[in-house]
């Protein structure tokens, strides 16, 4: 059985309302000559309205009071309820993102084991970059400060990478525990607001490794070493774009 | 900043509803589209006037749902939605079917994969068009396409009733 009706960018464009006037009559006509096209699109606009009679349609009232409710930098509404939520929700996902860690383990690389690793950087990206109010402790604008306070902290010359021309702007960072010890990390954003973290703990067993990648639930992970830093970074992005931003990451860091 | 606002409000319903689609719970919708307005506000220096304001929110939204929270909530929560909950919806007796349907079917669109599910919800729930789609999701008008006309493939060939997952 072929779908070729399925896959016909008309059908949809009709089905969405994307035609002129004139488009329409012709493929009408088309479907006059076509009952498996004419049913195809019967189909999909029965979809279309099946969706929208799922979800309802507040008044415009509504918003204009959401609006008047929220104002611009001051929101308290329930921040510890969602963190709480958060923290439970990330638990699978750092679990399962670094069970592929060990799993794609290669063997003979010592030091922390890499699952940890990508669990503990996971959970940290999923708990705070969910957060609107205090994703960071200390902001990007205060640059210098961040980066003498985590190498202070963490025994090492830590560098914060610039991303840019990448589109993302350094939202800050924060002190986090890691599996040995401590660890930073650095959240950037994009102006619609596409968060990616770094997260990035020293180890005294140097060695330097290729990119690797752990993806579970939209979220993708890249870890590398690089020779006395573990860095994975984390962002709900393709692997394409992962890998892009890693690349940068790691040019800008050596 | 009264101009912003007002185009803020008229833009504010297509948001909801592609926000409703994702979470399928009215107070998630509220609580990703409060989310996306305090964004808005606060980055509002970002937006300039001349570009439509729709496929930006839209992008916000998404990126909100990705971010986490809101997307927790609503693997937390799925076992409740795909259990025929309908109590956010309004009740008529004669309509009672046609809503399980829809509402089953749009358990489904959360099924497919998300840069298909995203492109589906934004054109038929949003009511974005093409171009603005193609805007909030940072690709070209051609691959918004592409991804619907999946969606919607996949759609029919999968009609069964979905499982329910595992809430971790």
């Amino acid at each position: 059985m072929t779908h070729a009706e399925d896959f016909d960018p008309t059908l949809h464009r009709y089905a969405d309302g994307e035609m002129t006037q004139d488009e329409m009559r012709t493929f009408e006509a088309r479907m006059e000559a076509n009952p498996a096209l004419a049913a195809r699109v019967a189909e999909v606009m029965a979809l279309n309205e099946a969706l929208n009679m799922a979800v309802p349609s507040p008044q415009a009232t509504y918003f204009a009071k959401m609006i008047s409710n929220i104002s611009p930098d001051i929101s308290p509404r329930s921040a510890w309820p969602r963190r709480a939520v958060a923290a439970v929700a990330l638990l699978g996902i750092g679990l399962a993102l670094g069970y592929w860690g060990g799993v794609t383990r290669s063997a003979g690389q010592g030091g922390v084991p890499e699952s940890q690793l990508l669990a503990s950087a996971s959970a940290a990206h999923m708990l705070y970059t969910a957060e609107v109010l205090h994703p960071v402790d200390v902001s990007g604008d205060e640059r210098d400060h961040l980066k003498t306070w985590l190498t202070k902290r963490l025994g090492a010359e830590v560098r914060i990478p610039t991303l840019t021309q990448e589109g993302f702007s350094l939202v800050g960072g924060r002190l986090l525990p890691a599996p040995y010890g401590a660890a930073a990390q650095f959240m950037y954003e994009t102006e619609a607001g596409q968060r990616v973290t770094l997260y990035l703990t020293p180890t005294a067993q140097a060695a330097v490794t290729s990119l690797k990648f752990n993806t579970h639930d939209g979220l993708t992970a890249v870890s590398w070493q690089d020779p006395h830093w573990h860095y994975v970074l984390v962002g709900a992005a393709s692997r394409s774009e992962m890998e892009h931003l890693a690349k940068r990451v790691h040019g800008d860091v050596i | 900043m009264a101009k912003f606002k007002a185009e803020l409000e008229a833009a504010l319903p297509a948001i909801w509803r592609y926000a409703y689609a994702l979470t399928r719970d009215h107070a998630r919708a509220d609580d990703l589209v409060q989310d996306c307005v305090e964004r808005a506000l606060n980055k509002r220096h970002l937006w300039s006037a001349d570009r439509p304001l729709r496929p930006w929110l839209a992008k916000i939204a998404l990126n909100l749902f990705r971010n986490g929270l809101h997307r927790d909530r609503a693997h937390l929560h799925l076992a409740y939605d795909e259990a025929g909950d309908t109590s956010d919806l309004p009740v008529s007796e004669t309509h009672m079917d046609a809503r399980l349907d829809a509402r089953r079917t749009l358990a489904r669109v959360a099924q497919l994969p998300e840069e298909q599910r995203h492109a589906l919800l934004l054109v038929t729930v949003g009511g974005l068009s093409y171009a603005e789609t193609a805007e909030a999701l940072g690709v070209p008008i051609g691959t918004v396409m592409s991804r619907i006309a999946r969606a919607r493939h996949r759609l029919k060939q999968d009609p069964q009733p979905v499982q329910l997952r595992s809430v971790t």
